[in-house]
């Protein structure tokens, strides 16, 4: 039995720092906001996290094949504008529709010049993400348009919370199909020895474009969960989620060099950073602070793992 | 041996060359530019061309080392940022000028010494350590300043940024080729240089045929930082004043301009020599897409397109299988 949990806990070590992390912002957060156990507010802040969820969800993928995506936040940013593009228009399902077709275009474009095209994911992600700034800027030259009213309604719904249920649902069918798929596993071994992986019979190319055109899907779900939430599109604000989803994802103790992480680590990682800017608003404390903290942060948590990893050698 | 196998052999080893793909594609992107843009094809559009890529390119010599280690600097347009906000502070409260651009440089030499604690101590991945650094150089100028920078003007700074050697060299560009110099002189013909590729092929080899690789990361991502540094300060000359993204494009132009240079991203294979016509090509394409009078849009679309294009074209990693 004493082995038993011994294995249970190694398995969970790379996880310790998020849980700490998490529960100590979560008692910092109850003793600054009197509110902050009420359902209201729990769902506003589980919608105000969804958008960085999702783009985190998408940024693990590609972390576990061993890759990055840079472009991930001008991406998302594109997505909304592409929602609050189409959808005064053409209605909420041409709408969602487009933004779905548009996110799997920029996964597979961005997935083909990687794998075939045998550019670094880091520089193609870094110049795609001015790619996709000028596609945004081209659809909305400034910040404006606006999401069907029963989209916004659906994702502001106050106490019936919709939409954060809608993100708990998807971070299940995510967990289920990392886990118990024949892709997910894939994604794994790609990760963790491409080599091995080849020549045990996996096509490990497909393997990886696949990666990221899921994860150009879920970079669709949250820029359309970011139109639904301020109703409008901006082709500016992507840069924060491209830093903060890959902060989430390696505070959520996945390993930068791929094959190793959790989908629970990484969704704690995004709502640790959501809620670490609750704190901020309900301190009174400037915003400024919060690139800061997450720098701090980011080298605390990672530091504290690769320690943690040396005793364990 | 014949007159002309001599010259065939030469020519051979010259296309060779990793530096050959980047200038032959920059000297054709000069023709084609000129031929779109007449009045490319002038001396003075080429200083000018010149003296606006001097601020990158010595941003890009820093990077270049460090990629060349193996590792990667994106806090450098954070550095840029406080080197320009630093200097300015130190001059508005009427330090000399030549001391506070040392001053300048100093402090920021302390941000790459930063970087290499985390990275050798802690373990942490280089993009993710300066990722984080760079975090914590932004919160912290956002803080200090409040948003309001300070600006400073003196004739140092004005030297730096528009002075002009004989009225016709820039001073920006002879700093440009003298780092240069200095970075071809460490990297090809030292020991440094040696132990710096070795590292970036493989570290745990290096480390254990007795290279101090610790050290070696320091002194790289010091570099890196003094380089940053540098060219904030001249930037700064140059602009006339800050502002909160001031180092910002620096980010991946530098590392841009050090992949279309030849340089592996992973590493141990590249020059400092192309890493010059990579930041080259990269104010060329901007310059030229800024004079055709297109909107923010197209220019950043067809940026993409091109830097990916010439990507395609040369730097692709050979995988093994």
């Amino acid at each position: 039995m004493n082995k038993k949990l011994k294995v249970k806990f190694s398995s969970q070590r790379e996880l310790l720092s998020v849980y700490i992390a998490f529960v100590v912002i979560v008692f910092i957060n109850i003793f600054l906001d009197k509110n902050f156990l009420s359902i209201n507010r729990l769902a506003i802040i589980l919608t105000t996290a969804a958008p960085l969820v999702l783009a985190a969800m998408g940024q693990m993928l590609v972390i576990l094949t061993g890759g990055i995506d840079l472009s991930v936040g001008n991406a998302v940013a594109l997505i909304a504008c592409v929602s609050a593009f189409v959808m005064p228009s053409m209605g909420l399902t041409v709408g969602i529709v487009a933004c779905l077709l548009s996110g799997i275009i920029i996964g597979l474009v961005n997935g083909l010049i990687i794998t075939y095209g045998k550019v670094p994911a880091i520089i193609v992600t870094l110049s795609m993400q001015l790619f996709w700034h000028g596609v945004a800027l081209l659809i909305m030259p400034r910040p404006g348009g606006s999401v069907s009213s029963a989209f916004f309604a659906w994702v502001n719904g106050g106490s019936t919370t919709w939409a954060g249920a809608t993100v708990i649902l998807l971070g299940l069918i995510f967990w289920k199909l990392l886990k118990n798929t024949s892709l997910g596993t894939a994604i794994y071994a790609v990760g963790n020895n491409e080599k091995a992986a080849y020549a045990s019979g996996l096509s490990t190319d497909k393997i990886r474009v696949m990666a990221y055109v899921l994860s150009g899907i879920f970079g669709a779900l949250a820029g359309l969960m970011l139109s639904g939430i301020t109703g409008s599109g901006d082709p500016n604000v992507g840069a924060t989620y491209t830093m903060n989803s890959v902060a989430s994802v390696i505070i959520g103790g996945a390993s930068f060099l791929g094959g190793k992480g959790k989908m629970r680590g990484t969704v704690l990682g995004a709502l640790f950073i959501t809620l670490l800017l609750n704190v901020l608003f309900f301190s009174g404390l400037s915003s400024f602070y919060q690139y800061l903290l997450q720098g701090a942060i980011l080298i605390i948590a990672v530091g504290l793992k690769s320690f943690g990893d040396k005793r364990k050698v | 041996m014949s007159h002309s196998s001599v010259h065939s052999l030469n020519l051979k080893k010259i296309v060779k060359s990793s530096i050959f793909p980047v200038y032959a594609c920059l000297i054709v992107l000069w023709v084609v530019v000129s031929i779109l843009l007449p009045s490319f094809a002038s001396t003075g559009r080429i200083i000018d061309v010149l003296h606006t890529t001097s601020f990158l390119g010595i941003v890009a010599l820093g990077q270049t080392l460090v990629i060349l280690l193996g590792g990667i600097d994106v806090s450098v347009s954070g550095v840029m940022t406080l080197s320009t906000m630093i200097a300015a502070a130190l001059i508005q409260a009427n330090i000399p000028p030549a001391l506070a651009v040392v001053l300048t440089i100093a402090a920021c030499s302390l941000i790459g010494v930063f970087n290499a604690l985390g990275i050798i101590y802690l373990q942490i991945a280089p993009m993710l350590m300066t990722m984080a650094t760079l975090s914590i150089i932004e919160g912290s100028l956002l803080l200090a300043t409040n948003g309001n920078p300070p600006s400073a003007h003196c004739e140092l700074l004005d030297f730096l940024g528009h002075g002009k050697i004989a009225g016709i060299i820039p001073v920006s560009v002879i700093l440009w080729l003298i780092a240069v110099l200095i970075f071809y002189l460490l990297l090809n013909k030292n020991k440094f240089g040696l132990k710096i590729y070795g590292t970036g092929i493989n570290t745990r080899a290096s480390f254990l045929s007795g290279i101090e690789t610790n050290k070696l990361t320091l002194k790289a991502y010091m570099l890196s930082a003094a380089m940053a540094g540098l060219a904030g300060v001249m930037y700064l000359g140059y602009i006339g004043n800050t502002y909160i993204n001031i180092g910002t494009p620096f980010q991946m132009d530098s590392i841009t301009a050090t992949v279309l240079g030849g340089t592996a991203i992973i590493g141990g294979r590249g020059n400092c020599i192309g890493t010059v016509a990579g930041a080259i090509i990269i104010v060329v394409l901007r310059d030229a897409l800024n004079i055709m009078n297109t909107t923010q849009a197209i220019r950043e679309i067809l940026m993409g397109v091109l830097i990916i294009s010439l990507l395609l074209a040369y730097a692709r990693e050979k995988k093994e299988r």
